[in-house]
């Protein structure tokens, strides 16, 4: 079976598209772009930035594929950046500074929780990792995820998740190895995650 | 300050410490549980809630067991801080 | 396709070598003590060597280094240079780490701040937790490719599940994988405020349990595929034979009350080793000695085991919780008692906890026949990892 890429978010400074489209949300705004959902999780507001962009980024994934997968035993997150939480650091290490250190910013400096917080969103209870990667890697993302599929794995939520300085670069996006598809079809190679990436 | 005004500075305070959105003052009640069913927070909000104590109330809790019954409700707390300044 | 270990090196709260370690978990000392980081004073889990020390045994340049890497490299050094120095192929590197050079940006920082210095960029650059695998890799030489796993205190044990799978699925032939974290300031206050950091030295399992204690070090294993082994005839230590990473989906940082994460963890690694439960000889708990942590892996314990818990220990009472690097230092562990055919202790318990009554091992058991080992790492964000070794 050939794998395919079913769905897949954007998010720049400049704009979010999802499958194709632009999304009308301002990314200097998550707070509006999460009312734009009409979902009720206040935890949502709780969450650090990083978080916030995932969990809104998949939240729109999902909303796309949800009726056709029944995911929870066999999806994979595999996800990456090269500076894992450093905003949220810079955050818990400011409130360190003035001897109050936050138990809540000091959780989100790891930056697995991203991941951990999908999971307690969506109940996918499987396997997942987060890499410290040099810069996107297609090469990398392509092969993991095959590793995956070759290991019995029929889904895969792939993201990049990074911010530097003011920053945003993040992609995710939902490969099937299965006979489920979404509103999108694009070939999982590693030329069409290089041409994904460069949107 | 009275009791009913240091109620109310609490709720703001919780609001803004938990980053409780879509939560305002008067959707708190005195009485009500903050934890589980009330507001719906958890045990990491519960530390949150220990330095809000700490940095608004100059208030040093060292075991988090003994916040159990102290951040009970926002009534609760009140007279917690009250009693302490009290004493 | 098998996952030979064929490679070893480890540093932590106990020393600096694997005999070093062996000798400390044999006569049960632990290696927690109170020590003095910036303004901390609490009891934490240090290497007994200085950066200086390390810097000097193997003739660094005379610059500044983080420890995370100076510990990363005690242990991978060994692991390599314990076994022929010929490999039939260039090696994987893979680092689980979580507070990368961290503990040099805060030395590098507090200097700036007394002394009113420039920051020097090149100490700073030390910071990502990627660079401890780059600065490996240009010291071993023999290095394909590098990764680096960063999931709280299962990234040792997860570095270790990555390499199992590349050469299990015939992707590469040898790996060097492990995990490595430096203590600082960062971590131990962000576990203070969390009130999960014990004044005395950690109680795991024990009714009276109060928390963790931090600690350091590392720990690399020489991972090798059957035909790897068979060209270098490299001694068999041990065998990696199961592996699994579950998600509790329950909370940020409480794990599942009822250990359901932990159970299927357990569950899923012992099926892939294709064993009964009642195989198992010994567990490596992750037992970090929190209220919650022992409670739910207790009860995940009882779930999988039936009531028939085998021998199970927190050799955190002797090294603190490493975060990254503990994974690792675990599976160390666990390699020692297959080869040892021992169980090491879990210090410090009294009382075993009212709810599930599970009493760990306290003082070092010879055992009868180890054939197989199995090693727990849970971390904040419900990542669950169970790895499961044999002779």
């Amino acid at each position: 079976m050939t794998s395919q890429i079913i769905s897949y978010c954007r998010i720049k400074n400049d704009g979010v598209i999802l499958n194709d489209r632009p999304l009308p949300y301002d990314t200097s705004s998550l707070k509006q772009w999460y009312q734009g959902l009409s979902i009720h999780y206040p935890k949502f507001h709780k969450m650090d930035r990083y978080s916030q962009l995932v969990f809104l980024g998949v939240e729109e994934l999902w909303t796309q594929i949800r009726p056709a997968i029944d995911f929870e035993a066999s999806i994979s997150m595999i996800f990456a950046n090269s500076n894992s939480c450093i905003h949220t650091d810079m955050g818990f290490y400011k409130t360190l500074e003035k001897n109050r250190p936050s138990p809540s910013l000091f959780v989100y400096t790891l930056p697995n929780i991203m991941m951990g917080e999908l999971s307690i969103r969506h109940q996918w209870k499987g396997e997942q990792f987060f890499f410290i990667l040099p810069k996107f890697d297609a090469i990398f993302y392509y092969n993991y995820t095959n590793l995956q599929f070759e290991i019995g794995k029929k889904f895969a939520l792939v993201g990049w998740v990074e911010q530097t300085g003011q920053q945003l670069d993040l992609l995710l996006y939902f490969i099937s190895n299965s006979s489920v598809t979404g509103p999108i079809s694009i070939a999982h190679t590693i030329e069409e995650l290089n041409k994904l990436y460069t949107i | 300050m009275t009791k009913a005004e240091l109620i109310l500075q609490l709720k703001q305070q919780i609001i803004e410490q938990l980053n409780l959105e879509e939560v305002s003052v008067t959707d708190i009640e005195d009485e009500a549980p903050l934890f589980g069913e009330g507001l719906g927070l958890d045990s990491i909000d519960a530390l949150e809630l220990i330095v809000l104590l700490e940095s608004e109330y100059d208030i040093h809790l060292d075991n988090p067991k003994e916040g159990k019954e102290i951040f009970h409700s926002v009534a609760s707390l009140s007279e917690f801080i009250l009693q302490y300044q009290h004493s | 396709m098998s996952v030979f270990i064929t490679g070893l090196g480890v540093t932590s709260a106990l020393g600096c070598s694997y005999e070093e370690n062996l000798a400390q978990l044999k006569l049960g000392n632990s290696g927690l003590k109170e020590h003095v980081l910036h303004d901390s004073s609490c009891i934490m889990g240090c290497v007994p060597k200085s950066n200086l020390e390390i810097v000097g045994a193997f003739n660094l340049s005379n610059q500044a280094y983080s420890r995370s890497f100076l510990l990363g490299l005690c242990a991978a050094y060994q692991a390599r240079t314990s076994v022929s120095s010929k490999l039939p192929s260039r090696m994987g590197l893979i680092v689980g780490i979580t507070v990368g050079g961290m503990d040099l940006t805060e030395a590098s920082y507090q200097q700036y701040i007394e002394n009113k210095e420039k920051l020097d960029w090149l100490r700073l650059r030390q910071h990502p937790s990627g660079m401890v695998a780059t600065q490996l890799a240009q010291f071993l030489e023999d290095i394909k490719f590098t990764n680096t796993i960063s999931t709280a205190c299962s990234s040792g044990a997860n570095a270790i599940m990555h390499g199992a799978k590349l050469i299990e699925k015939g992707k590469f032939d040898c790996m060097l994988v492990g995990g490595v974290d430096a203590l600082t300031q960062f971590t131990i206050k962000g576990f203070q405020s969390l009130m999960l950091y014990d004044k005395q030295a950690c109680k795991p399992f024990d009714e009276a349990r109060n928390g963790l204690n931090l600690g350091e070090g590392s720990a690399f294993l020489l991972l090798e595929s059957e035909r790897s082994q068979r060209a270098t005839g490299n001694k068999i230590l041990a065998k990696l034979v199961g592996w699994a990473n579950t998600n509790d989906a329950y909370h940020a940082t409480a794990p599942s009350p009822v250990g359901e994460g932990a159970t299927r963890a357990m569950s899923a690694a012992l099926k892939m080793a294709g064993i009964a439960p009642e195989a198992i000889g010994y567990i490596n708990a992750h037992g970090t000695g929190t209220l919650n942590n022992d409670l739910s892996e207790s009860r995940a314990l009882l779930d999988v085991f039936s009531h028939q818990v085998p021998p199970f220990s927190s050799t955190k009472s002797f090294t603190g919780h490493t975060l990254g690097a503990a994974g690792a230092i675990e599976a160390a562990f666990c390699v020692m008692a297959l080869q040892q055919q021992q169980c090491w202790a879990n210090l410090n318990f009294t009382q075993p906890i009212t709810d599930t009554k599970l009493t760990p091992i306290s003082i070092l058991k010879d055992a009868q026949k180890l054939n197989f080992v199995l090693s727990n790492s849970f971390g904040f964000g419900g990542n669950n990892t169970s790895l499961v070794m044999s002779l």
